[in-house]
């Protein structure tokens, strides 16, 4: 077991991170594919505190353009002034620049990153007609939850096929009840019980909700639990009301809870 | 008491989420028939009571049994008439007491309370085991001791060994192999208390029984060789010591030949018993005009329509669907692809955005310049015009889409000279294999076209509903409603979906109109209606007669029409050969397609889908 003693907390669970460090040295773009909450953000704050890169996250969303990322030009007085966004001042600087949940992004945004993805590692910038080569420390890290996807949001083939793909998925009981007795400060035996609640619920992601209960709930119940909420209660709060609104589906939830928490 | 039914969708998920798969429940009337107030080892699968004093109490069984090793091991273990089978069980039942109590704290009181429940049905002599046979007397002994509601004194020695041996299956690291040797060796030890090696305090004397007629003269007094309750009927099969002795004969042997590396793993086993369950629906009706073709007017209030929502317990459905039409599925999501994108508008003067708008920029610098106040939009931003699409899926189910989607072919038989001749030339006639696989109904095939369809909807992110009408006569047409506008895609949606089943007659028009309505409450920009039917419209009192097609056909087509002027998109498709004849004439624009062979109806209703929506 890795466990940093001043960066980000996180338990590797098979090879990822020497996939990764393999694709940092080979200066390879890396897609992180995995279900929300499993861990996917943690491991590349983990890693770029390991390898002594600064990190810039962008979480994409629907109304984020190609724009947001390159930059723009603002006014200032009676000028304009160009601003770099998130990627160009990675690509500058030689940071690692993680997109998470690309594909919530407008389509633009994965046209720009397509030249920086392959053996050119430019970024072309239209508006200020620059051909901007990247850093040799620079590197492009981007996530995406296949299973969460709609049709009209799926990542591209062409896309895909220019990163190198390390999976994700939730931990095991004994690995997850590690990860929630490190986050939270919960006794051993409470965070077993509530990685059971993650585990036994996740059997339930074809009826409703595919991704099931994420690790980053349980870690939510162990605080709400050091918080002095009751456990059945934190439960409740945490894993519970945000899995699901189905009324039949939250009863089976909480008859899980209920038989493993006394 | 809680009815089955109100707890039995929940349950199910609870189950599921347990095992890993679904998982269904056969009912029974009487609790008595199943654990822990039964003693008698079931046939397999999840048993569940009809009624429970609370849904904690099903809980509590239904984990039970989950947690319970069943089909381990050799085939006296599979023998549910085997004396070894009811040893096995009582130390499976005691095993998995044991497990729930330490690795599922939470449910521990309530087995307590359940075992109490049991406890208070027992008959008042219950617990007088020194009145039994010796092997009569053991076998209830262990089963009140995981009851809690007996405990054996220190000096009962043959009772305490059989008790601590019975003990190893609360372990924490037991395991369905546990209780298989836990039962061999308890078996050993019913063989020497049978031959008279060993005895409890209550042994009756060898002299004055040498024949065994302890144990033969249970057949007379009916009490079962596992402790079971007096008044139980038993088989014949397990009475009398001669059949104990086979039986014990029996696991001898079969103990020698088991070879452990055969014997299956420990694990939760899974059984899918199919059972139904309606719950008590809620029903509303409306009242709708209808068109009558000969006298050329509306009927005003004429029909009553009655809505009511479907629930089902069939939660693998969806699930059965996308794995049967896999392909089909892929190729769906990816003609889903090619709808029209959605568009970009672009918003001058925002606050923020992609690029300058040099326009109010150039009227800033005017103002700054001028000392008048400054509009700082100076941006153009890009919005996305969302995708507002809503579709209605109008299924018929009149009772003939119950039949077969593939019409079976005429069985031929040879027969030599006259059959009258000779009687047993029928043989082969009523010696036909029947068919092992269910048929597939029409209304089969159309509830999987309709699921594909809602749930590549649903992947895009549209509005959809599914409803299924029938009827019979104008004051009860039925109008069911698998999913509605604004339920959310969940397993008992899927499940209503899968509850349509074949019902009465064909009133199609009231069932349009209804679904219209339904349709033109939601703000959508594109507003669908598909109906898939089976036949003609048709009822009981459609038209002058039963044969009036006209009435009914003509009812419809104003439906129709109406729909479309009221700016809804509407299209039939019918799997009725004959159905040209008569959907030129009702449908609007010939929006309609015939489809010849059934089982093509999930790919020609999704090729209809997407060509209505512009990708050819």
């Amino acid at each position: 077991m890795f466990c940093a003693v001043d960066g980000p907390f996180y338990l590797p669970l098979a090879d990822e991170a020497s996939v990764f460090e393999a694709a940092v040295a080979a200066r390879l773009p890396v897609l992180l594919k995995g279900p929300t909450g499993c861990g996917k953000t943690r491991f590349v704050e983990h890693m770029a505190w390991r390898l002594g890169r600064e990190l810039a996250t962008v979480a994409c969303h629907e109304d984020l353009t190609a724009t947001d990322l390159v930059g723009r030009y603002l006014l200032s007085g009676d000028e304009t002034v160009w601003m770099d966004g998130p990627l160009t001042r990675s690509v500058r600087s030689g940071a690692i620049c993680y997109l998470d949940e690309i594909v919530e992004a407008r389509k633009d945004t994965t046209v720009i990153i397509h030249s920086l993805t392959d053996h050119r590692r430019v970024l072309p910038i239209d508006k200020t007609a620059e051909m901007l080569q990247a850093h040799d420390d620079f590197l492009l890290v981007i996530s995406y939850n296949p299973g969460y996807q709609s049709v009209l949001k799926d990542l591209k083939p062409s896309t895909r096929q220019r990163f190198v793909s390390i999976e994700f998925d939730y931990p095991d009981v004994e690995s997850e009840a590690v990860i929630v007795e490190t986050e939270t400060g919960v006794d051993h035996d409470t965070a077993v019980r509530l990685a059971r609640c993650g585990a036994q619920t996740r059997n339930l992601r074809e009826r409703g909700f595919e991704d099931g209960v994420s690790t980053r709930l349980l870690v939510y119940a162990g605080h709400l639990m050091m918080q002095g909420v009751a456990p059945r209660r934190a439960c409740e709060a945490a894993l519970v009301q945000a899995i699901s609104d189905d009324a039949d589906m939250q009863t089976a939830v909480t008859d899980i809870v209920d038989i493993i928490f006394p | 008491m809680i009815p089955l039914s109100e707890v039995q969708a929940s349950l199910s998920l609870f189950a599921e989420a347990l095992v890993g798969q679904p998982v269904t429940f056969a009912t029974i009337e009487d609790q008595s028939g199943c654990w822990p107030w039964s003693d008698e080892p079931g046939e397999g699968g999840v048993v569940l009571p009809a009624t429970l004093h609370s849904r904690a109490s099903y809980r509590t069984v239904l984990l039970h049994q989950l947690l319970k090793q069943t089909g381990v091991g050799d085939e006296l273990v599979r023998a549910p008439s085997s004396l070894y089978s009811r040893v096995f069980d009582l130390v499976e039942n005691h095993r998995v007491t044991a497990e729930i109590r330490r690795s599922f704290p939470g449910a521990s009181s309530d087995l307590g309370q359940v075992l109490q429940d049991a406890v208070s049905t027992l008959p008042a002599n219950y617990t007088q085991v020194e009145a039994l046979e010796p092997v009569d007397g053991l076998l209830r002994v262990l089963r009140l001791h995981t009851l809690g509601a007996l405990l054996v004194p220190d000096e009962d020695q043959l009772r305490r060994t059989a008790v601590q041996l019975f003990d190893q299956a609360r372990d924490t690291d037991a395991t369905g192999g546990t209780s298989e040797r836990i039962a061999g060796e308890l078996m050993h030890l019913l063989e020497g208390l049978h031959q008279g090696r060993l005895r409890t305090t209550a042994l009756p004397d060898p002299e004055s029984d040498p024949e065994g007629e302890g144990l033969a003269s249970e057949a007379t007094t009916g009490v079962s060789l596992d402790g079971g309750t007096p008044n139980e009927v038993v088989d014949g099969d397990r009475q009398g010591g001669g059949q104990l002795s086979s039986e014990l004969g029996e696991y001898e042997q079969a103990a020698n030949e088991i070879d452990d590396t055969e014997r299956l793993p420990s694990g939760l086993k899974l059984l899918t018993v199919k059972a139904a369950g309606t719950l008590p629906a809620k029903t509303r009706t409306f009242v709708y005009d209808e068109w009558d073709y000969h006298s050329g007017q509306h009927r005003p209030a004429w029909c009553r329509v009655i809505e009511e929502r479907l629930v089902g317990d069939d939660h693998e459905f969806i699930a059965d669907v996308r794995h049967r039409h896999q392909a089909l599925r892929m190729h769906i999501r990816r003609r889903m692809l090619q709808l029209p994108a959605q568009h970009l508008v672009r918003v001058h003067r925002s606050l923020d955005g992609d690029e300058l708008d040099l326009d109010a920029a150039i009227e800033a610098v005017v103002d700054r310049r001028s000392g008048a106040p400054v509009d700082d939009r100076l941006q153009i931003r890009r919005d996305r015009a969302a995708r507002d699409v809503a579709t209605v899926f109008l299924v018929d189910l009149s009772a003939s889409t119950s039949s077969p989607s593939v019409p079976p072919e005429p069985e031929v038989f040879e027969t030599v000279g006259d059959p009258m001749d000779d009687p047993m030339s029928y043989e082969p006639i009523w010696d036909a294999p029947r068919t092992a696989e269910p048929v597939r109904r029409v209304i089969d095939v159309a509830k999987d076209a309709v699921a594909l369809m809602a749930d590549a909807l649903h992947e895009l992110g549209d509005t959809y509903a599914v409803y299924g009408f029938s009827g019979t006569g104008r004051d009860n047409v039925e109008f069911k409603i698998g999913k509605d506008f604004g339920d959310r895609a969940s397993s008992s949606s899927w499940a209503s979906i899968a509850a349509m089943r074949p019902l009465r007659y064909t009133r199609m028009g009231p069932a349009v109109r209804h679904a219209a309505a339904k349709l033109g409450g939601v703000a959508a920009q594109t507003k669908l209606l598909i109906v898939v039917s089976d036949g003609y419209p048709q009822d009981t009192d459609y038209g002058r007669d039963r044969n009036d097609r006209d009435y009914g056909m003509h009812d419809t087509a104003r439906a129709l029409r109406d729909a479309t002027n009221a700016g809804i998109e509407t299209f039939c498709v019918t799997i009725d050969p004959a159905g040209h004849d008569y959907l030129r004439e009702m449908c609007p624009d010939g929006r309609y397609l015939v489809i010849d062979d059934v089982e093509s109806l999930p790919a020609e209703l999704a090729k209809l889908y997407l060509l209505t929506m512009g990708v050819e």
